[in-house]
């Protein structure tokens, strides 16, 4: 973990699948999160682990050292109890670190067997009693991710002075989302979906019609509203690389980086890129044009634009994403899959499916094993003859310095500007 | 006959089901998912043979259900919910 006069920062990643979790741990995570079944806030969306993985998780991750926060952060309900407390004691059992949960039975089942917790952004812990209540049950606490900078200052400020402990007896560590999605709900509270389309985001099944482009009409004189942009209920992405020294000044501990729906190659980049960061920070090196470039390569996976800013600094209104969907600078291609890999030789056979592939040509090649690769071969062989271009249904090889595994997929990755 | 087949795997407890056709669905205490209250469950699903009278209220069921967990056939056998 990256520290420095014992000043630890926590890179926290999101996992919704195997080769989301590798990629995290590979590229410089501190910790992973994730959710198994339907009693987590991505139950619908992301590709979720089952119970049964936990112990594999756990053992992977604690040999990698890195820490492993179960997500049981729904509503829960009567009929939920049993099972939330099946899923937390397996996670202890198993050796997950902590759970991260919002429901207050979750809370309290998770504090009386004696399993570590953390209090998710659903809370919206906004203030330093509310900090000082739920640190009776919790080493750390997500502040609610609309708190301007200044408010999350004086709340780590007062966690010292007033020496506020966890159940661990450690002072309570506070936890920001640092980068990936915001919602127009405060804390994600939201009732649009389930209101809309019956399904509910508290329940993990969140539909995102916030994010399509909406009219305001006045249903009284018909008139319709003059909008700039049409996508009125969609923010966009949260990045704090910029101002990252002022998120760590405040005396924050985990950076939490959003996006458990997200592919490999998402967690692979933002990883690495708060990383880098965070170190940066430590040693005295954080500066903005260093900044700068850290969002250059944030905007090539996926973003709906960035909000640099966010709530923390205060920004103005009108923050919208003005678009459905991603605004990343680089698209990734199918081209095909792994089908051999030489270990002695470090030669990936690729059969190629769909697509062409050109000789300098920059390719992804990820998998539940594998994780994220990025690889651009010096020489393509086909058939023992090194060539500039191959097409569907050629076996190629080329040198990959790491192992991949058969079944992993690659891709060719390109700039969308250069379309 | 018609029938209806209720998918556990994709339920996620909203209970959306039970409030629709209450007489027809209920919350299991032990997965908190929803089951056929007169169906035949096993751990993936549960099957219930319906009559036709009854396939309107089942249809409303599936229709409430944001994950499209349940499934109401017809007596040809082709499903109306789709």
């Amino acid at each position: 973990m990256p520290s420095l006069n014992g000043r630890m920062i926590e890179i926290m990643s999101p996992a919704g699948s195997w080769a989301a979790l590798r990629a995290a741990v590979n590229a410089g995570a501190n910790s992973v999160y994730f959710g198994v079944g339907q009693l987590n806030m991505r139950a619908k969306g992301a590709v979720n682990f089952d119970i049964k993985d936990l112990e594999e998780i756990a053992s992977y991750c604690t040999k990698n050292d890195v820490k492993t926060y179960l997500t049981v952060n729904t509503i829960l309900y009567n009929h939920d109890i049993t099972l939330m407390k099946q899923v937390i004691d397996e996670a202890k059992r198993a050796g997950i670190t902590a759970i991260i949960a919002s429901d207050l039975s979750a809370i309290q089942y998770t504090h009386s067997i004696g399993m570590e917790l953390h209090i998710s952004t659903q809370c919206n812990i906004s203030n330093i009693e509310a900090v000082k209540f739920f640190a009776n049950f919790a080493d750390v606490v997500v502040l609610a991710r609309e708190l301007p900078l200044q408010q999350i200052a004086d709340i780590c400020t007062a966690i010292k002075e007033e020496n506020i402990t966890g159940p661990s007896g450690k002072l309570v560590q506070v936890e920001v989302f640092a980068h990936g999605a915001l919602c127009v709900a405060i804390s994600g509270k939201c009732y649009m979906s389930i209101a809309t389309e019956n399904s509910s985001a508290n329940r993990g099944a969140c539909r995102q019609n916030c994010r399509h482009s909406y009219k305001v009409i006045d249903q009284e004189t018909g008139d319709e509203l003059v909008l700039e942009n049409e996508y009125i209920m969609s923010p966009k992405d949260l990045c704090t690389v910029t101002f990252l020294d002022k998120i760590l000044d405040s005396g924050v501990s985990v950076l939490k980086l959003e996006g458990r729906g997200r592919p490999a190659e998402y967690v692979d980049t933002v990883t690495r890129v708060y990383r880098e960061a965070a170190e940066a920070y430590l040693a005295g090196e954080f500066t903005k044009e260093k900044g700068q470039a850290w969002t250059t390569e944030l905007e090539t996976v996926f973003n709906r634009g960035f909000w640099q800013g966010g709530y923390y600094l205060g920004k103005k209104l009108g923050e919208w994403s003005g678009v459905y969907g991603s605004k990343t600078t680089t698209k990734k291609i199918l081209l095909g899959r792994i089908s051999h890999y030489f270990v002695k030789a470090q030669v990936a056979e690729c059969t190629i499916e769909t697509n062409e592939v050109d000789l300098g040509d920059k390719l992804l090649i990820t998998g539940p094993t594998t994780g994220v690769l990025y690889v651009t071969p010096e020489e393509i062989r086909l058939d023992d003859t090194a060539v500039k271009h191959a097409k569907k249904e050629d076996v190629i090889s080329f040198v990959v310095p790491e192992r991949v595994r058969k079944t992993d997929k690659v891709y060719i990755i390109k700039n969308k500007e250069d379309d | 006959m018609s029938k209806v087949i209720l998918d556990k795997n994709n339920c996620i407890g909203c209970a959306a089901c039970t409030i629709y056709a209450p007489d027809q669905y209920e919350m299991d205490n032990n997965t908190g998912k929803a089951i056929l209250t007169q169906g035949k469950c096993t751990e993936e699903q549960c099957n219930l043979a319906i009559s036709e009278g009854e396939i309107d209220i089942h249809t409303e069921a599936a229709q409430s259900c944001p994950m499209s967990c349940i499934h109401v056939f017809g007596t040809d056998g082709k499903e109306v919910t789709e």
